[in-house]
């Protein structure tokens, strides 16, 4: 299928961080008893009516700014009208022709250089419930506590022209709403969800096909795959000749596919109109300029301040700076410990594969700066060794806990036992005579770390390094004189 | 002492004071009910019990000098599309016949605090959407001037409920005219007040921005209490109002000689024929004789005030109605699957006017439709706000005085063939809500029958002036007394 190329605009919907919802005090949580998390205002309740929640607006300000978005002076909500279970009102209170922002640029990185998508607009709405089917009694139930919960819905242009591209676009966008704590982005929880509108054109062609969209789409994983899928379909249609309907195609996790969804569920003349109950918003400058002075720092810039302050190498930045968790911690940390490349390593090398491993968020992880820079003082002096360095590391992550009594329930006891590491130590000296010419020629540091090394090795990493060393430098310097 | 036609305001201090019990005076109403109710029809729920029960707890207070509140110890009814925790809210419909709240209006909470009793529940058309009470689902309403004759609505319930005496004090909603139309047809007083004066948080809305919540009373003094209970900011309606809350009684009885009052001329027009007239200019003579300057003005854009108040109150009805789903609670019928469920507990739940409306409201939004007709209304809209706002402003006016209503009394049936001819009641009041000021409805000259129907005047105010027509309402009715 050589020739055509893939057109991709993206909607993508992410639920914001607020301790309520969009517009009642119910708590704004995930995971909470079905249900439990509703008033008389998010379940819909006769009389009841809705009140901006002024940190959702927020949130959506700090994300229309990081995109480069203009924000509104004057924004509005409106409603969008339709039946289904999950919707309690009827209608979903969202925004129409006054976006909170609009008109962004957002540049990221792909493919070892950077591209950039523009960002059409980003409006607050509020998310519907859940329809539940239990198949225990086949019966359907609505759970009405994520009814309410506030999302901004991020528009792109028809920017992108493969799913990888689509796939570097969600990397980043994620870690920049985690970065300025818009959202934790989280695809499986729905926290993150993308719709991705998908069009094939031939190569060279700058007009746009028939575009098709594709919702159901619950996991990053998914987006190439679906993408890759639907353009597959979409090219082979058209070169035996067939033509693109404009529709609502259904992601198929399990069978790896799309279908259209019934054109009856997506008939909808959504009949907008301004919401009555909400004034509109008036956003003064001074309040854009006090949630931009409020806003963290972003990815790009914590990545040159690490590189500039900590002496990083631009790639090593960027893997600590990826999450924003991950990269404070890794900055508390260095505040305690002024060995950086080493603290570097600990968290690219260990660190990042135990949360990996042990499918641990940092934020959900136990660590803290105290315990890491206790651990890496017990490895300087010797109490531990690199591979119980990261045993006690992973322990850490899981359960908290003070590294020396870790070591020690662990029986990580350094080996003392001078005669034992003597016998050790003369065997290296005498594998290695080049070593003992080096420290003859005055490198007796080089000679010692390689000599070291290799006794270390030999006794898996258990010999107390203080008392390696020592017996080295002895036993060097005996044969020197001899 | 004659608890029935003492002011509900004097009654309040009397109990407060220990001088009136709560028990006796709510009792004299609870009588009123017996004899009446039967033939009038006003409530659709009356919880004696509990009205006696907190009568009695106030009285106890009061004897431990511990009693408080401007309503102390008085009953209040209340229209059922204002939400009374453990009390059924109905709207009138078959839809919420057993809707009970779990929780208290904005409004209804404030009585409470004042120390007001809620007597129960009154009847109404449906939804709100009507002029007669003859649509609602749930019961007959009659005129207790002429049983024969309709209440006029939607608020039938609440101004038949005080014409009769069973409550000294009655809420009342407004979308169109719904307190000030019934309040005419029943002689009670009815306000509108300002839109964003009373919360409506916990009013069922029919068209959330033109609703708003009013007192309807036996006299002026009484319903500038209730209004002055129930308004002021409530952070749960986002469209109410940080304007501070005047006390209303305080400038009631101050000289009316000087104002200038308007009359407009396009409300002079055929619309205004016969006794209707009559009453109106015996009115304006009376201001005249009281030294108010009356004052010729236009409001240019009021013949396209009933089509744009259809559009944008249908449009806005199609959408609040959406919740009766049969899903959260209310009528349920129809089990075979999602679309039956919904569309058969709304075929069953909702009376004609009210699929009316819905599908009305729904053609306007609906795409290819919304800029000739939702648009076009909204910028007729702004138009007849302007006129107000010109009339008040160059014509430097301190209200307007027009009729509540153009006919009297209505029997029942006269007008319920026609929808057309049902919405024209609303032609002096609708103005009003299109423009968001307040309004007043106060006892005028009777047209002349056997026995005489009542006829209100309306005065109209300025945004937030609600003080200004009080004391004008009050200044009338005052030398509607002289007269009698």
């Amino acid at each position: 299928m050589t020739g055509w190329e893939m057109v991709v605009g993206l909607e993508v919907h992410v639920q914001l961080k607020t301790r309520t919802k969009m517009f009642c005090g119910c708590e704004n949580r995930f995971g909470a008893p079905p249900n439990s998390l509703v008033c008389p205002v998010c379940a819909g309740m006769p009389g009841s009516l809705p009140t901006v929640n002024r940190k959702a607006v927020e949130l959506g300000m700090m994300t229309g700014i990081a995109l480069g978005c203009r924000i509104a002076s004057r924004t509005m909500f409106d409603r969008k009208n339709y039946f289904y279970p999950d919707l309690p009102k009827g209608y979903q209170i969202s925004q129409f022709d006054r976006p909170l922002a609009s008109g962004g640029s957002f540049r990221f990185p792909f493919g070892g250089g950077s591209m950039e998508a523009s960002i059409t607009r980003a409006h607050l709405e509020e998310d519907s419930g859940k329809n539940v089917h239990d198949a225990s009694t086949d019966g359907s139930f609505v759970d009405l506590n994520r009814a309410g919960v506030p999302l901004i819905e991020i528009v792109t242009g028809p920017v992108f022209r493969s799913a990888r591209e689509v796939s570097a676009y969600l990397a980043a966008l994620k870690q920049l709403l985690q970065y300025i704590g818009a959202s934790d982005c989280n695809m499986e929880r729905g926290s993150l969800r993308c719709e991705p509108n998908v069009s094939v054109r031939k190569a060279g062609s700058t007009s746009l096909g028939t575009k098709t969209e594709i919702k159901n789409i619950n996991s990053f994983k998914s987006v190439e795959k679906a993408l890759e899928y639907e353009f597959r379909r979409q090219t082979e249609a058209l070169e035996s000749g067939g033509r693109i309907l404009q529709q609502t195609m259904l992601w198929d996790d399990v069978a790896g596919s799309t279908a259209p969804m019934r054109s009856k569920e997506e008939a909808h003349d959504y009949r907008y109109f301004p919401e009555p109950d909400i004034p509109p918003l008036e956003i003064a400058a001074d309040w854009v300029e006090r949630v931009r002075a409020s806003m963290p720092e972003l990815p790009d810039a914590r990545k040159r301040r690490f590189v500039e302050s900590f002496g990083l190498r631009e790639y090593d930045a960027a893997v600590l700076t990826a999450s924003r968790d991950f990269s404070s911690l890794f900055e508390e940390c260095a505040r305690l410990w002024p060995n950086r490349r080493r603290l570097c390593s600990l968290f690219i090398t260990d660190l990042l594969s135990i949360l990996a491993d042990e499918k641990i968020e940092v934020c959900d992880s136990r660590l803290s700066a105290q315990s890491v820079a206790s651990l890496l003082r017990m490895e300087e002096e010797g109490a531990v060794g690199k591979n119980q360095v990261r045993e006690i590391l992973a322990e850490l992550a899981k359960a908290g806990g003070d590294p020396p009594a870790i070591a020690a329930s662990r029986g990580m006891v350094q080996l003392r036992d001078e005669d034992e590491i003597g016998a050790l130590v003369t065997k290296a000296i005498a594998e290695s005579p080049e070593s003992v010419a080096d420290f003859r020629a005055g490198r007796g540091k080089r000679a010692i770390g390689f000599l070291m090394g290799n006794v270390v090795r030999a006794m898996n990493g258990k010999g107390d390094p203080k008392i390696i060393r020592r017996l080295l430098v002895e036993k060097l310097e005996n044969q020197s004189r001899s | 002492m004659d608890s029935v036609r003492m002011t509900a305001a004097r009654a309040a201090g009397l109990i407060r004071s220990g001088d009136l019990k709560s028990a006796e005076y709510l009792d004299a109403f609870l009588k009123a009910i017996s004899d009446r109710e039967r033939e009038v029809g006003a409530f659709l729920t009356i919880d004696r019990a509990a009205a006696m029960r907190a009568a009695e707890e106030t009285d106890r207070s009061a004897s431990a000098g511990k009693a408080r509140g401007r309503l102390c110890g008085v009953p209040v009814a209340v229209k059922d599309n204002i939400c009374t925790a453990g009390m059924r809210t109905t709207c009138g419909s078959r839809i919420l016949e057993n809707f009970i709240p779990f929780y208290d209006a904005h409004v209804v909470k404030r009585i409470r605090e004042e120390g007001g009793i809620v007597l129960g529940k009154t009847n109404m058309d449906e939804f709100a959407m009507g002029s007669s009470t003859e649509n609602s689902a749930l019961g007959v309403t009659r005129n207790p001037r002429d049983l024969s004759r309709v209440p006029g609505g939607s608020s039938g319930g609440s101004a038949a409920a005080v014409a009769a005496g069973m409550a000294p004090l009655a809420l009342g909603s407004e979308t169109g005219g719904s307190v000030r139309q019934p309040a005419s047809l029943c002689g009670v007083v009815g306000l509108k007040p300002t839109y964003g004066r009373v919360s409506r948080y916990g009013l069922v809305a029919f068209a959330s921005s033109l609703d708003q919540i009013g007192p309807l009373a036996a006299c002026v003094e009484d319903a500038a209490l209730l209004l002055g209970v129930t308004a002021g900011r409530d952070s749960k309606d986002s469209t109410s109002s940080e304007e501070e809350v005047p006390d209303y009684a305080a400038s009631l009885d101050d000289p009316i000689c000087g104002l200038r009052l308007g009359v407009p001329r396009e409300y002079l027009g055929e619309c205004l024929k016969g006794d209707g007239r009559d009453s109106f200019d015996r009115a304006v003579g009376l201001f005249r004789d009281m030294g108010a300057e009356i004052v010729d003005v236009s409001l240019p854009h009021t013949r396209y005030v009933i089509s744009t108040y259809c559009i944008i109150a249908t449009a806005e009805a199609s959408s609040n109605l959406a919740r009766y789903d049969g899903m959260r609670y209310g009528l349920r019928t129809g089990e075979d699957d999602l679309e039956d469920l919904v569309s058969s507990s709304r075929t069953d739940g909702f009376g004609p006017e009210v699929k009316r409306r819905i599908i009305l409201g729904t053609f306007v939004l609906g795409s290819g439709y919304y800029d000739a007709f939702y648009l076009k209304a909204r910028k007729a809209r702004t138009l007849i706000r302007e006129d107000f706002s010109k009339a008040f402003g160059e014509s430097r006016l301190d209200a307007m005085l027009t009729p509540a209503s153009p006919v009297p009394a209505f029997r029942f049936g006269e007008k319920a063939g026609n929808p057309l001819e049902m919405y024209l009641c609303d032609v002096f009041t609708a103005a009003v809500n299109l423009a968001g000021n307040c309004a007043i409805s106060v006892p005028s000259f009777p047209a002349p029958a056997s026995p005489p129907l009542p006829l209100g005047l309306q005065i109209i105010g300025d945004a937030f002036r609600e003080q200004v027509i009080l004391r004008i309402a009050r200044a009338f009715e005052k030398a509607m007394e002289a007269k009698s």
